[in-house]
């Protein structure tokens, strides 16, 4: 069985996606220090707030480094939730000079200016899935709901699985790292299959 | 684009969900989180519940309840009523709320919008206003207060100068009428603001939908239709499709 850690960063609510797990019967733990990550099978890091203080929180608890090697070396699955999927970049303009996890290679940028959303861009919005995503398949066009002002740009464009209709990148995944923008503990079906999957 | 959102507006009032028409003659239509786990299932875009006793300083909000209710809701949650203190919106989001809304508080002190959405992020505050039409003129109303003499639209500018991210319009006249939804009100709202509009009250049937978004609104909350007609968000999803409105396909 499975044991799935959700990293608690302190600021964000938790309860939407705990609500998730167990309607979906997944096992999990709330992580709050790095010796409570030696215990889980996979991770997944949630997150609001900036991207700096992100980046600070994880360090404070001794997640930086941990996260780094669970992923990295012991080969974890890691899914990463908005401003999480954020972490596993580089950098991000919204703090700048703040060093991400840098899993995944490239940065997360300000959303342009639109006439298709307005900033902080919140809805329910059409997406289409280029690569079998956690149990979505290829080719579907799904709607999930986003709250963001920023978003990733992967340096290498193929790891990206998801796009928006405005081609706004919505899921990346790269071996045993993956990453959604939008919300799936809040985006109904199409978002608890993505948990299931990934808890499986 | 996104989507044009249908969101049930649905009332607490002794543990119970009601029903109110004109803001008074409340009826009870069932329990909170029976009916939530029916709004999730029948897979909604968005739910909103108003605390009325909380918000009419009756109770403390029922933080209890609305627990029980964020369990049923793999969608976004909305709630207000009762909402004083920046402690009072932790509160509800930990009880597992997205969002709030609030309507005496921004009222009486418009920096506690500042104040709530700089810490919470504008996206997670939603300013209600209730209107009343006197004399061919629309005017602020305050469940408390009565009827205020303020503008709705300068309010609501206000509001979003403020920091609000969305504003929750109630027309009281037409608040449980199923008469359809004040197009003049909505229609006045038109391009002053850049945040969204969510118009409420007075949804009879689909087709009063199709013309408040036509009509600028950028979603639509209803009570009466789900509870007392054999209307469906479903049927109101087809009939937005039906005129090309953007709205969520389902899978």
């Amino acid at each position: 069985m499975n044991i799935v850690g959700i990293i608690n960063l302190g600021n964000s609510n938790l309860m939407s996606l705990t609500n998730s797990l167990d309607y979906l019967n997944v096992d999990y733990i709330i992580v709050n220090n790095e010796h409570e990550l030696d215990n889980v099978d996979k991770i997944i890091l949630p997150g609001v707030g900036s991207f700096g203080d992100g980046v600070d929180r994880l360090s404070n608890a001794g997640l930086f480094e941990k996260i780094i090697d669970e992923v990295g070396n012991k080969q974890k699955p890691i899914l990463g939730i908005c401003l999480g999927m954020q972490l596993l970049f580089e950098s991000s303009s919204e703090s700048v000079g703040k060093k991400g996890l840098g899993i995944l290679k490239g940065e997360v940028v300000n959303l342009v200016d639109s006439s298709c959303y307005k900033i902080p861009r919140i809805g329910w919005s059409s997406s289409t899935i280029y690569v079998d995503f956690l149990g979505l398949k290829k080719d579907e066009d799904l709607d999930f709901y986003f709250i963001h002002s920023f978003h990733v740009k992967p340096s290498n464009e193929t790891i990206v699985s998801i796009k928006t209709e405005e081609n706004i990148t919505a899921a990346i995944q790269m071996n045993n790292v993956y990453g959604c923008q939008f919300h799936p503990e809040k985006s109904h079906i199409n978002g608890l299959k993505i948990l299931k999957y990934f808890s499986e | 684009m996104l989507k044009h959102r249908i969101i049930p507006c649905v009332l607490l009032k002794d543990w119970q969900l009601v029903k109110s028409i004109n803001f008074g003659s409340y009826r009870t239509i069932g329990h909170p989180v029976s009916t939530a786990r029916i709004y999730n299932s029948r897979n909604v875009d968005e739910l909103i519940v108003l605390d009325i006793d909380a918000s009419l300083g009756v109770d403390e909000m029922n933080i209890e309840l609305i627990t029980d209710i964020a369990q049923e809701c793999f969608m976004p949650l909305t709630v207000g009523g009762g909402i004083k203190t920046i402690s009072d919106i932790h509160k509800v989001l930990d009880a597992g709320a997205d969002k709030v809304s609030i309507n005496s508080i921004a009222l009486k002190d418009m920096n506690f919008i500042t104040k709530a959405s700089s810490i919470f992020g504008s996206q997670c505050i939603v300013c209600s206003i209730d209107v009343k039409k006197i004399q061919s003129v629309y005017r602020v109303f305050n469940k408390a207060q009565g009827l205020l003499d303020l503008d709705p639209i300068a309010l609501a500018k206000e509001y979003q100068r403020h920091g609000a991210g969305e504003i929750l319009l109630t027309s009281v006249d037409h608040e449980g009428s199923t008469k359809g939804y004040d197009i003049e009100l909505i229609k006045s709202f038109s391009n002053k603001l850049d945040i969204p509009v969510i118009l409420n009250g007075g949804m009879g049937e689909p087709s009063h939908g199709v013309e408040a978004i036509q009509n600028g609104a950028d979603a639509i909350a209803a009570a009466y239709i789900f509870h007392f007609s054999e209307y469906t968000p479903n049927d109101i999803r087809s009939e937005f499709l039906k005129h090309d409105i953007s709205v969520r396909v389902l899978s």
